[in-house]
C-alpha cells in the first residue's frame, strides 16, 4: 500500500540510472575485495586491464539496462498520459510487474557476456605479454574466478530486482485499485524464491571459487577465511530475503487490518480501497476485499440515505427546540445516539392559557424505537386534545399501546399540563425519571411520581401531582441517556452529576446557551454515549395573567378594566361538550364577567346572544352534535374590545350569511329555518370571521365597548 | 344555569294565551306544539294567539325558529299572533331575523287585549 504520486518517465529513468550505478558500484567493490582477499592480488595489478574493462563493462550493462527499461516503460507512460482502455491499462500493469524480472534476466545475461568478453580479452592480453610457447591457460583458476564473478553478478541482479520493484510501486499505484483480471498472474513465492535461490547460488559460487583456487594452489583451505566468506554471503542473502519477506508481510498486514475493520463494521473505516504493487495472491485477496467493501459501501450509502430521510421526518415531527408560550420559555434539546432515536418531546398549546409539555423514552434504540416514537407523538397529540388531566391522557395512551405493543418493549412518558393563569403544573409520569424544579437561588426539588411505564398493564392508573411554579422557577424533564452517560474511567454521570449541574443554574445566562454548553461539556467528557439524550427545560420568566407594570392589577381581573392600556387583555377559556344547552351556562358566566369588566356597558346581551349562536353553530355544524367532541370558547377582554374565539373539532364549514329579502322569506317559510345564528352573529358583533389554526376550526368575534 | 322550559295555556274569548317560562330553545318545539294540538285544540272559534314571553329568560335562534313556526301555523288558519313581555334585546333580535313580520309585539298583556278588542270591533 502507498500513496500515489506523479512521476515522469525521465525522472523514473534517472532514478533507475542511480540504482543501476549504485548496484554496480557495490558489485565493483565486492569484486575488488574478492580479488585482493581471495586471489591475493595487488590492486595495482588490476589497473592495466581489469579496472578499465570493469568500468567499460559497467557502462555497457547500465546502458543495456536503461535501454531495456525505456523500451518497457515507454508504453506504460503513454497509457498514463491518455484516457486508456481497460486492456491498455492491463498491458501497462503487466509491463510494470514484469520489468524487475526482465532486468534480473537482462543483468545476468549482459553481465555474463561482459565476463566472457573480459576473460577472452584478458587471456589474449596475458598471451601477448608471455612468450607464446610457454603460455598455457590455467582453466582451474579461470573457472574459479569466473564463478566468483558470476556470483557477484547474481547478487547485483538481485539488488536491482528488489530496488526496481520498490521503485516502480508509485507508478503501479497510479493504476489502482487492482482489478480481477490482473490479479493472481504471479505467486507471492516468486520473488521470495528468486531472492533465496539467487543468494544461495551466489554464496555457493563464491565458496566454490575459494575451494577451487585453494586446491589449484595446493594449499589447505583456511577455515576462518571459508567461514567469513560463507557468513558474509549468508548475511547478505538473509538481508535481501528478509526485505522481500517484510514487503510481502506488509501487504498481508494491510489486508488483515482492512478485514478486521470490515468485521468491526465501522462506517468510517470503509472508505479506502486496498492498494497493491504486486500481482500475486495477496492482490487476489485485495480484489475480493475491495469488492466486498464496495458492496458494503453501497449498502451503507442506501442505509445512510434512508436514515437521513428518517431523521428529517423525525425532526419535523418534533417541535422547535426554543419556544416561548406566554411567560414560559421552553428549551428542548434532543441528541440521538444514532441518526434516529427513541427519545421524544412535545409541546402542545391547549387553548390560550394552557399547554402541555411531554417527554418520552422508548425502550431500545435505532429504527424500531424511532418508528414507535413517531406513532406515540401522533397518538399523544390526538389524546391531549381530547382533554382530561395528564393522568387520564396517559391512561388512554397506555390502553391503546398495550394492545399495539404486546410484549415488545415499553415507553416511559412524563407529562405536564401548565396553566398560565395560575402557573400551576399538573404532572403525571408513566415510569419516567423524576423531574426537577430549580429555584432561582439554586435549590432543586425532585418531583417523585412513581408508576409503571406505558405498555405493561392496560388497566393501570396514573397519579397526578399538582405543582406550583413561581417566577424564575425552572422545570426540568430529561431522559435516562443523560444520567447513564459513562466517562472514560467508567463512572456514570448519575443523578448526583445532574443535580450538581442543575444547582449551578443560578446565573443570568440565557437558558438555551447554558443547556447547549452543558451538553457540549458532556460530549467532551463522555463522547456520544450509548443512548439518546433529551432534556426539556421550562422556565417561568414572569407572571402571565397579571397586566405587567400596573399597580393593583391583581384585582383588575375581576373588576373594571377601563384603565387597561390598549394592549392589555384578560383571558378566560371554557370547554364544553357538544350538547345543546351546555352553551347557556357559559354565556351567563361570560355576561357576568363582562358586566364586571365593563360596568355600564350595553353590549352584554349582544355578546351573550352572539356567542351562544357561535357555540351552537360549533356544536351542530362543527362537531355534528357528537358529545365526545368539545367546543372551546376563548375570550380576551381589554379596556375597549372583547375578542372571542369559538373552536370546534370538526372539519369546519363555509359561513354564508344572506340578508336579502328573498332569502329571508325563504328562510321563514321553510319548516326548520336555519342560518339565523349567523345572521345574529353578523348583526350583533362588530366584526367576525372564520378560520383554522393548530387548535382547529374557529369562529372569531369582535365586540367594541358601547 | 339552564332554566327548564314550561308552558301554561289559558283561554280568553276567541283566543288562547300561552305563557312561556324558562329557556326558549329548539327543545321547546315538541312541548309547545303538542300542548296546542293536544290539550287545547285550536278550534274554529279561536282567532287570536297571545304569547306571554315575560317569564322567558333566554331565547336563541332555535327558540325563534319555534316562534316563527307557531306564528306561521296561525296565519295559515287565520289566527293573529301577538306577544308581550319581550325585552328590548330580544325585540331587537326578533326584528333582526324578521320574526316581527309574523308576530306583533306589544309591551304588556293590556296592550294586546286592547288591540284584540279593536280588531274584534272591526
Amino acid at each position: 500500500m502507498g500513496v500515489t504520486r506523479s512521476i515522469t518517465l525521465g525522472a523514473l529513468l534517472g532514478q533507475l540510472l542511480i540504482i543501476y550505478t549504485l548496484s554496480l558500484l557495490v558489485g565493483i567493490a565486492l569484486l575488488n575485495v574478492e580479488t585482493v582477499v581471495v586471489l591475493g592480488l595487488e590492486l595495482g595489478a588490476l589497473l592495466p586491464l581489469a579496472m578499465p574493462a570493469t568500468l567499460i563493462g559497467c557502462a555497457v550493462i547500465i546502458s543495456s539496462l536503461l535501454a531495456l527499461s525505456y523500451w518497457r516503460l515507454k508504453p506504460v507512460f503513454h497509457v498514463l498520459s491518455v484516457n486508456a482502455t481497460k486492456e491498455e491499462v492491463h498491458r501497462a500493469l503487466y509491463l510494470l510487474f514484469n520489468l524487475p524480472y526482465v532486468l534480473l534476466v537482462g543483468m545476468n545475461g549482459v553481465g555474463v557476456l561482459c565476463l566472457i568478453a573480459f576473460h577472452i580479452a584478458d587471456e589474449a592480453y596475458a598471451r601477448a605479454m608471455a612468450e607464446m610457447e610457454h603460455y598455457t591457460v590455467d582453466w582451474s583458476q579461470l573457472i574459479g574466478i569466473f564463478a566468483g564473478e558470476l556470483g557477484i553478478i547474481i547478487l547485483i541482479s538481485l539488488l536491482l530486482f528488489i530496488a526496481v520493484r520498490r521503485m516502480l510501486q508509485p507508478v503501479i499505484l497510479r493504476f489502482q485499485p487492482p482489478s480481477e483480471s490482473i490479479a493472481g498472474r504471479a505467486s507471492f513465492a516468486q520473488p521470495l524464491l528468486i531472492t533465496y535461490a539467487g543468494t544461495f547460488i551466489a554464496t555457493i559460487l563464491n565458496l566454490f571459487q575459494l575451494v577451487l583456487l585453494s586446491t589449484q594452489r595446493k594449499m589447505s583451505i583456511d577455515p576462518y577465511e571459508f567461514i567469513v566468506e560463507a557468513l558474509f554471503y549468508f548475511l547478505l542473502g538473509m538481508i535481501l530475503f528478509s526485505y522481500v519477506t517484510i514487503e510481502f508481510r506488509h501487504e498481508l498486514r494491510g489486508l488483515i487490518r482492512n478485514i478486521r475493520e470490515l468485521v468491526g463494521g465501522g462506517r468510517t473505516q470503509l472508505g479506502g480501497k486496498m492498494l497493491f504493487s504486486s500481482h500475486d495472491e495477496a492482490v487476489e485477496l485485495a480484489v475480493a476485499l475491495n469488492e466486498l467493501q464496495s458492496r458494503i459501501d453501497r449498502e451503507y450509502e442506501a442505509l445512510d440515505r434512508e436514515l437521513k430521510l428518517a431523521y428529517n421526518v423525525q425532526q419535523k415531527l418534533l417541535p422547535p427546540g426554543d419556544l416561548t408560550i406566554g411567560s414560559f420559555r421552553i428549551t428542548a434539546r434532543y441528541r440521538p445516539y444514532r441518526e434516529v432515536g427513541g427519545d421524544f418531546f412535545d409541546v402542545v398549546p391547549l387553548g390560550s392559557n394552557r399547554f402541555a409539555v411531554m417527554i418520552g423514552d422508548v425502550s431500545g434504540k435505532g429504527m424500531p424505537a424511532a418508528l414507535l416514537m413517531s406513532a406515540l407523538l401522533i397518538l399523544f397529540r390526538s389524546e391531549i386534545k381530547r382533554n382530561g388531566n395528564p393522568g387520564e391522557v396517559l391512561a388512554r395512551m397506555n390502553r391503546q399501546l398495550c394492545e399495539a405493543m404486546g410484549e415488545e418493549g415499553s415507553v416511559s412518558i412524563g407529562l405536564g399540563v401548565i396553566d398560565m393563569m395560575s402557573n400551576g403544573v399538573q404532572y403525571a409520569s408513566a415510569g419516567h425519571l423524576s423531574p426537577y424544579i430549580i429555584k432561582p437561588d439554586g435549590n432543586i426539588n425532585a418531583i417523585n411520581c412513581s408508576s409503571l411505564p406505558i405498555g405493561f398493564d392496560a388497566e393501570i392508573t396514573y397519579e397526578v401531582r399538582t405543582l406550583q411554579l413561581e417566577p424564575g422557577d425552572r422545570f426540568v424533564l430529561y431522559t435516562d441517556g443523560l444520567i447513564e452517560l459513562m466517562d472514560e474511567t467508567g463512572s456514570m454521570y448519575s443523578f448526583e452529576g445532574l443535580e450538581a449541574e442543575l444547582s449551578t443554574w443560578t446565573t443570568c445566562k440565557e437558558l438555551p446557551q447554558m443547556i447547549d454548553e452543558w451538553l457540549d461539556r458532556m460530549d467532551q467528557r463522555s463522547g456520544v454515549g450509548t443512548d439518546d439524550r433529551t432534556v426539556v427545560v421550562l422556565e417561568l420568566a414572569h407572571d402571565f395573567s397579571k397586566p405587567v407594570g400596573l399597580p393593583g392589577s391583581e384585582t383588575a381581573v375581576d373588576g373594571d378594566i377601563s384603565h387597561f392600556s390598549p394592549n392589555q387583555f384578560i383571558y378566560r377559556e371554557w370547554v364544553i361538550p357538544s350538547k345543546l344547552g351546555e352553551e347557556r351556562a357559559v354565556t351567563v358566566q361570560l355576561g357576568t364577567w363582562i358586566d364586571k369588566s365593563w360596568p355600564n356597558s350595553i353590549v352584554r346581551e349582544d355578546i351573550e346572544s352572539a356567542i351562544a349562536e357561535a357555540l351552537l353553530n360549533a356544536m351542530e355544524h362543527g362537531n355534528k352534535l357528537n358529545p365526545q367532541a368539545n367546543v372551546t370558547l376563548q375570550v380576551q377582554i381589554g379596556s375597549q374590545l372583547v375578542v372571542c374565539k369559538v373552536y370546534d373539532e370538526g372539519g369546519g364549514y363555509f359561513p354564508r350569511v344572506s340578508r336579502s329579502e328573498e332569502e329571508m322569506i325563504r328562510t321563514h317559510e321553510s319548516e326548520d329555518p336555519r342560518g339565523w345564528g349567523l345572521v345574529m352573529i353578523d348583526s350583533l358583533s362588530d366584526y367576525w370571521a372564520t378560520s383554522r389554526d393548530e387548535s382547529g376550526f374557529y369562529t372569531e368575534l369582535y365586540f367594541l365597548r358601547k | 344555569m339552564e332554566q327548564p322550559f314550561k308552558l301554561e295555556v289559558r283561554q280568553f274569548p276567541n283566543g288562547i294565551v300561552l305563557k312561556l317560562v324558562g329557556d326558549l330553545t329548539k327543545t321547546a318545539d315538541t312541548e309547545l306544539f303538542s300542548s296546542i294540538n293536544g290539550g287545547t285544540e285550536v278550534d274554529s272559534n279561536v282567532r287570536f294567539l297571545a304569547l306571554d314571553l315575560s317569564q322567558v329568560t333566554y331565547i336563541n335562534s332555535g327558540g325563534m325558529a319555534v316562534l316563527i313556526r307557531l306564528a306561521r301555523m296561525g296565519r295559515k288558519i287565520g289566527v293573529h299572533t301577538f306577544a308581550w313581555g319581550v325585552s328590548q334585546h330580544y325585540e331587537k333580535l326578533f326584528r333582526m331575523v324578521g320574526l316581527t313580520e309574523f308576530l306583533m309585539l306589544y309591551p304588556n298583556e293590556f296592550a294586546v287585549i286592547q288591540r284584540i278588542e279593536a280588531l274584534e270591533l272591526n
